[in-house]
């Protein structure tokens, strides 16, 4: 239901690079990262509509995973600002998130996975869970002695993470270490952590990239069932079936810069977008879409 | 919040810094203390600027010191008990140690008051009287030392450099490379009998031996370790105990002694306009020099040359490219263990050779490679000369135990404001 | 034939009885102790502290200064505090600029500040305060038997003059009082970390261990995860640092060389990383080993049997050293997880 509203308001959005949106929980302006003379990213303005699945894609050294770096904090622009929103009848607020730092971001709601997966490898699966919930009382070095103090909520989120498993199917996995899951497994468990702290906008580093197609189907199902709860999904993917299967909006980069947004029947007529591709087996698959 | 924190840390090193030098302002008074203490002269006339080393029993160095304008010296000692008291020179042109004596003077301190010492020194009858030598002579002379020092830490560097450009490893062994070449040059200099004009074979065999070790460290140790997928963390603890293994076996199979290379023990001065220096010296820095410049070109010119810097920049990458990367690899060993033997037996022609010396070098390197860029040998030159010459040269103002300080601070200094070092490159990130 | 002879000429009773004397010693203590910080540093946090003797350099140093100047009336107990304050100094000025760093820069920054502050310590800038060379108390105290060690092990000692126990395992009422300190501070550690680490913030610090990233992406802060791991294991290996100095009855620079910093990593390595009780059995262990094969070795020596062109007498203390330098790269190698470590935890891959 959320997803048709949202979904429908894309109708009224302009399919032109830096359209505003309807209700965008994320603003980027003037970012730029460039390495040695190499501007790696160089984006005037972009938006991120609320409640929806928006897929960036590009060819290779486009600027993606750089922009993910730079907007989660785990880089440093050469300039830029960014900002989440949020604008409804009940509140409306705008919080500043340039210039802070990684935990700083993650903890306003904007959480990330990556690309090469960061699962802790030796620490067991439902430890990995645990560790994502967010606003832990036992994780402050006042209360870590004293159990009584943190026992309640870590049991509160103990069945959040149990639930999530039993979500993802990795309850079998529970006091496994992490090490021991299959490469698709810990892309699974990457993101049911993310989901542990609840965020308002997830951001998906290739969730697909060496999972085998089996887990792909499950973790596509994954991805839409998260809109369907009201969290504002960003993902960057290579692959076209998948992208264009989910994605409600996409954003093309190319060369550090967005040269192109719309619905997936937008972009896949969009010449520019072609021509990015140019000779590439994708351009090929755009133009069958 | 990280501009705040780095000055707030900078504030606190300061403040740290501004604690540890207050004292030093303070004239210490050093009357009523346990001291070793004599006037180096010759005749009537004193002579600045020696140095003067002692040690305790177990040949571990309590203090040295360089004598004052009026001849001078004074180095506090723990407690009672025997001392060996070294004249370590430079002493001007045409003094010497009088035949029959030596410049190593062993005393036993039985009680409470210092204890005098005097080196029996004679001139030459024909010479004038020595006249004290202005300051900026002094402190010209002193940089020249510095820079004989800088270019034998940029000699011991550069390996450790190399080591970790193509490998990742921090090589906590590679100081240890600098004993054993000295040890080994001495070993064939008393033993073998390669003294006199027959040293510099000594020397070659040496370098030659420290090439070996280095290619035996390599092919018996961090290569198959490399390749069992060992991390550069754990490598580097194997480093640590391989130091400790290879200073200790020195230890025992060297002695606590230290001792001089005997074709070179305690040279008069030779001038050159305002610079005296003992003669071998001006070798020393023409030999470390020359060195460097060759494995400058070596590093520029050369197909080898170019392969370790492709390695060091990209190892994916220079494989790609038709280098053999194993290869490389062994050979940096080899060179950079062959330049530590070398700069080894110059600083123990300088100085002395002893079991200690890797242990007393190790973090001069590693100051000089940070300052300089971990992992560029261009780096290491220039890290070694700056952080050999500012040690060296601070002497002339400040204490001589404080000369270690110096390069540390500089070091942590470097490592806090620009990890990568004066010639590094940033790494890419995402 | 010779090997009957060899059986005939080890006195094996005191072979094993100063092997065991030395394992549960003051000094096995105090290495356990600073064992236990070191491993929340290294074995839980990821942080290679190559500068363990910093720390403990500074418990001592701070404890002695304070009491021999006697600033504040001398009192034992706020020299000791005094002594764990400069330990938090020190973490602070350690960790604050340098916790951003790599891993093996924080080691090189770590070995600087310690050599740093032995240096300084050592300066006859500072004869006045730290004594120099000389260390403290004064050599006129040391020589009428003066020590800040006094208050504690005479004033303080609940146990009667005398000798307790037999065989080699025989103690006056001094070293045994200063055991029980040293074992009860090594139990109290122990049981913080313990308690430390089954918490949610022990579960933060493990995970800093495993990948700062992942960590940052969740929303925790690393930096001030390390910065608190650092001081609470730098407080740690301070009191082992005062232990020692009241056992000795003096401080000195040449207790604080580089090398104690990697016993003490021989220490935990041996025992196993990341494990409660991988600090004391590691000392325990390393101890007797030690000073076994010192003993075995002196009486090989000693009966001829080791000949002198090998091995003499006076050569046996550099074998401790070269014993530490074998075990710590050989159990890096072959068993990373030391005696009781978990196989799983003791990779070490920390960027």
């Amino acid at each position: 239901m959320t997803s048709d509203n949202q979904a429908s308001e894309l109708e009224n959005v302009e399919a032109v690079p830096g359209s505003p949106k309807q209700d965008p929980i994320l603003k980027i302006d003037n970012i730029v990262r460039s390495f040695g003379g190499l501007r790696a990213v160089d984006v005037d303005h972009l938006e991120v509509q609320r409640g929806i699945i928006t897929a960036f894609i590009g060819p290779n050294g486009a600027g993606k995973t750089t922009l993910f770096n730079l907007i989660t904090g785990f880089d440093k622009p050469d300039s830029g600002k960014w900002t989440f929103h949020q604008l409804s009848n009940k509140e409306s607020w705008t919080t500043n998130l340039s210039g802070l730092r990684p935990h700083q971001i993650a903890n306003k709601g904007m959480v990330r996975t990556f690309q090469l997966t960061k699962s802790l490898a030796k620490m067991t699966v439902i430890d990995n869970m645990l560790l994502g919930a967010a606003e832990q009382k036992g994780e402050s070095l006042r209360n870590a002695l004293l159990p009584s103090r943190w026992q309640k909520q870590e049991k509160q989120i103990l069945k959040r993470a149990e639930d999530l498993l039993e979500r993802f199917k990795l309850s079998h996995m529970r006091d496994e270490y992490a090490a021991t899951l299959s490469g698709g497994q810990r892309k699974l468990l990457e993101m049911a952590r993310a989901l542990m702290s609840e965020p308002k906008l997830i951001l998906l580093d290739e969730p697909m990239a060496g999972v085998n197609p089996v887990l792909v189907e499950s973790l596509l199902v994954h991805i839409e069932n998260l809109r369907d709860e009201g969290v504002s999904v960003l993902f960057i993917e290579h692959d076209m079936d998948a992208i264009m299967g989910i994605s409600d909006w996409i954003v093309v980069l190319a060369e550090g810069q967005v040269i192109a947004e719309g619905t997936p029947s937008d972009v896949s007529k969009n010449p520019a977008v072609i021509d990015a591709y140019l000779g590439s087996e994708i351009a090929e698959e755009l133009k069958d879409v | 919040m990280g501009k705040r924190l780095r000055l707030l840390s900078g504030f606190l090193i300061l403040v740290f810094g501004l604690l540890m030098v207050l004292p030093a302002l303070a004239s210490a008074d050093t009357d009523d203390e346990l001291t070793i203490r004599g006037t180096v002269r010759v005749g009537r006339e004193v002579i600045p600027d020696a140095k003067v080393i002692v040690s305790n029993a177990q040949n571990i160095e309590v203090g040295s010191v360089v004598t004052g304008e009026d001849g001078k010296w004074e180095i506090p000692i723990p407690g009672l008990g025997e001392y060996t008291v070294v004249l370590a020179g430079p002493l001007p042109e045409g003094v010497s140690v009088r035949d029959g004596a030596s410049d190593q003077i062993t005393v036993f301190v039985e009680e409470y008051r210092s204890k005098a010492v005097g080196f029996q020194l004679i001139g030459e009858d024909q010479k004038p009287i020595l006249e004290i030598r202005p300051t900026w002579e002094r402190l010209l002379n002193r940089m020249v030392s510095g820079l004989k020092v800088g270019l034998l830490v940029a000699l011991a560097s550069i390996g450790l450099s190399l080591i970790f450009g193509v490998t990742g490893l921090v090589n906590f062994a590679h100081s240890e490379m600098v004993a054993f070449g000295a040890v080994i040059a001495l070993l064939l200099e008393s033993t073998v009998g390669l003294n006199g004009a027959l040293f510099p074979l000594a020397v070659i065999l040496a370098v030659l031996a420290g090439g070996g070790l280095g290619f035996g460290l390599e092919r018996g140790i961090f290569g198959p370790l490399r390749r069992r997928k060992m991390t550069n963390i754990s490598l580097m603890v194997v480093s640590i105990g391989l130091a400790f293994l290879m200073r200790y076996l020195i230890l025992i199979y060297h002695g606590a002694e230290p001792e001089t290379f005997e074709s070179f023990r305690i040279q008069s001065g030779v001038s050159l306009g305002p610079i005296e220096l003992p003669a071998k010296d001006y070798f020393i820095i023409g030999i470390a020099f020359t060195t460097l410049l060759m494995v400058g070109l070596l590093l520029q010119r050369t197909k080898l040359g170019t392969s370790m810097r492709a390695v060091s920049d990209n190892p994916a990458l220079a494989e790609s490219s038709g280098i053999d990367v194993n290869r490389t690899i062994m050979w940096v060993w080899i060179l950079g263990s062959a330049l530590a033997s070398l700069g080894g037996t110059m600083i123990g022609l300088t100085q002395v050779v002893e079991w200690q010396m890797g242990e007393k070098i190790l973090l001069l390197i590693f100051a000089a490679v940070t300052l300089g860029g971990l992992g560029t040998a261009f780096g290491a030159m220039v890290g070694g000369l700056a952080i050999g010459f500012a040690s060296e040269t601070s002497t002339f103002w400040l204490d001589n135990d404080l000369k270690f300080l110096i390069a540390l601070a500089v070091m942590i200094v470097i490592l806090l404001v620009r990890p990568r070092g004066i010639l590094g490159v940033r790494e890419r990130l995402g | 034939m010779m090997l009957m002879n060899l059986f005939a000429e080890i006195d094996v009773s005191k072979l094993f009885g100063l092997a065991l004397r030395t394992s549960i010693s003051v000094q096995a203590a105090t290495f356990a102790l600073a064992a236990v910080g070191l491993n929340l540093h290294y074995g839980y946090t990821g942080l290679l502290n190559f500068g363990v003797v910093a720390f403990m350099a500074a418990g001592a140093y701070g404890m002695a200064i304070f009491f021999t100047q006697g600033w504040l009336g001398g009192s034992i107990l706020l020299a000791i505090a005094s002594g764990v304050v400069f330990a938090v100094v020190i973490a602070l000025s350690i960790g604050l600029p340098s916790l951003r760093l790599r891993a093996d820069y924080l080691a090189l920054t770590t070995i600087a500040i310690a050599e740093v502050l032995r240096i300084s310590f050592r300066s006859q800038r500072l004869l006045d305060l730290t004594g120099g060379p000389f260390g403290l108390p004064s050599i006129e105290d040391r020589n009428a038997n003066v020590s800040f060690a006094d208050v504690i092990t005479v004033d303080w000692n609940p146990i009667k003059e005398g000798n307790y126990g037999a065989w080699f395992l025989e103690f006056d009422e001094k070293t045994l009082w200063v055991m029980i300190i040293g074992w009860s501070l090594v139990s109290l550690a122990s049981l913080l970390i313990w308690g430390l680490m089954r918490s949610p913030w022990g579960r933060v610090i493990k995970a800093i261990r495993e990948d700062e990233d992942a960590a940052r992406a969740l929303g925790k802060n690393v930096f001030s995860y390390k910065l608190q791991s650092l001081i609470i294991g730098g407080v740690i290996a301070s009191f082992a640092g005062i232990v020692r100095a009241f056992d000795m009855g003096f401080v000195e620079t040449q207790q604080f060389r580089p090398q104690t910093t990697f016993f003490i990593w021989t220490v935990l390595i041996l025992g196993g990383a990341a494990s409660i009780w991988g600090p004391i059995i590691g000392s325990m262990t390393f101890w007797f080993v030690i000073i076994f094969s010192e003993e075995l070795l002196r009486q090989m020596v000693d009966s001829g049997w080791i000949p002198d062109a090998i091995l003499q007498s006076n050569d046996i203390a550099s074998v401790r050293m070269i014993l530490m330098g074998i075990m710590l790269a050989t159990l890096m190698i072959w068993r990373p997880q030391g005696l009781v470590g978990k196989k799983e935890e003791a990779q070490i891959d920390i960027r």
